[in-house]
């Protein structure tokens, strides 16, 4: 069980913030673009889900795998997109996702009065205790 | 009952008061037995009457009004295809391991969503509900692709990228189908 990478998009799809742990491909496109191309991929695949359900209002997205690497996608009520990517064999981690939210991302990024929330995040308190919080999971290997 | 609409060019859907199970979103699929199309009720009539008008005359109450989730037509499913395959090339591209095939499960709350490829391309998707495993979904998928191959592809009239017309086919995707959900009904 590992986990590769993670992506933090902003309400109107800026990134906001992304680290790798050990990811082991590195694409071959920038990193502007490699956000950019996440946020056109989770864009679609909401609407998607939206649309697929049989009743309104109840297919919300949630993760997906492929044959390398499952995605998890948590998103909050006010549009700040969490994406994880981990091995396959991790259990659905949306309740992680929603932690990392509260206890992190709330308290170390959304109180700094300082940080509009559109601009990249440059928070060493928050690199560490992510790195830490993702470190302590049982699904990060090294 | 107090439901505002709005209309759409192509029907009436719901779009504030959430009540007695009807939810915003859904439009109005019938009017007492019959059925609406577009914003007009097919009633025998030539080119049907519009429910709004009939809604607003006092006399036709009570009626029975039956919504639900608006069909999907033709071109939304092309749509949707498309939003598919582009996603499904993304998800290969944004892999953080090289040599990634593309979404092969999704997992959307309510439902379960999965996709096989086969060889040379062609996808074979079906939608569950969360209690189908991946193992089973996935050996319903390449029974699937079995079937396809056997009576759509070696089908002399048959003619690739086109709909499958084949009873043979329409019959042994039905029993696959009622296989999977069987062992499903007894747990």
């Amino acid at each position: 069980m590992v986990v590769y990478n993670l992506y933090i998009l902003g309400k109107n799809g800026q990134s906001l913030f992304y680290r790798e742990w050990l990811r082991e491909q590195s694409s071959n496109l920038s990193r502007d673009e490699e956000d950019k191309l996440m946020v056109g991929l989770l864009f679609s695949l909401s609407n998607f889900a939206k649309k697929m359900s049989s009743s309104p209002g109840t297919g919300v997205f949630k993760s997906f795998n492929t044959s390398k690497y499952k995605l998890h996608y948590w998103e909050s009520p006010t549009g700040i997109k969490l994406v994880l990517n981990t091995s396959t064999d991790v259990e659905p981690c949306h309740d992680h996702l929603s932690t990392l939210y509260h206890h992190i991302f709330i308290q170390t990024v959304v109180k700094n009065p300082l940080v509009p929330l559109t601009e990249p995040i440059n928070s060493s308190l928050f690199v560490t205790k992510l790195d830490a919080f993702i470190k302590q999971q049982t699904f990060f290997q090294d | 009952m107090r439901y505002n609409f709005s209309i759409l060019i192509s029907s009436l859907k719901v779009v504030y008061g959430e009540q007695d199970g009807i939810k915003t979103g859904q439009v109005l699929l019938n009017y007492n037995e019959h059925e609406v199309s577009g914003t007009s009720v097919r009633d025998g009539s030539q080119t049907g009457t519009p429910v709004l008008t009939l809604l607003a005359d006092k006399a036709n109450y009570p009626v029975n009004l039956r919504f639900g989730v608006p069909k999907i037509t033709s071109n939304e499913k092309i749509i949707m295809a498309s939003t598919f395959h582009t996603v499904f090339a993304f998800s290969c591209q944004l892999s953080p391991q090289p040599g990634s095939s593309g979404i092969k499960a999704m997992d959307c709350g309510s439902y379960k969503f999965f996709c096989f490829q086969s060889p040379t391309g062609t996808k074979f998707i079906c939608q569950t509900d969360t209690k189908v495993t991946d193992e089973r979904a996935e050996a319903f998928l390449e029974k699937c692709y079995e079937i396809y191959s056997d009576y759509a592809l070696k089908n002399p009239f048959y003619s690739l990228e086109m709909p499958i017309r084949a009873d043979l086919f329409d019959i042994h995707l039905k029993s696959s189908i009622e296989l999977v959900d069987r062992p499903l009904m007894r747990s």
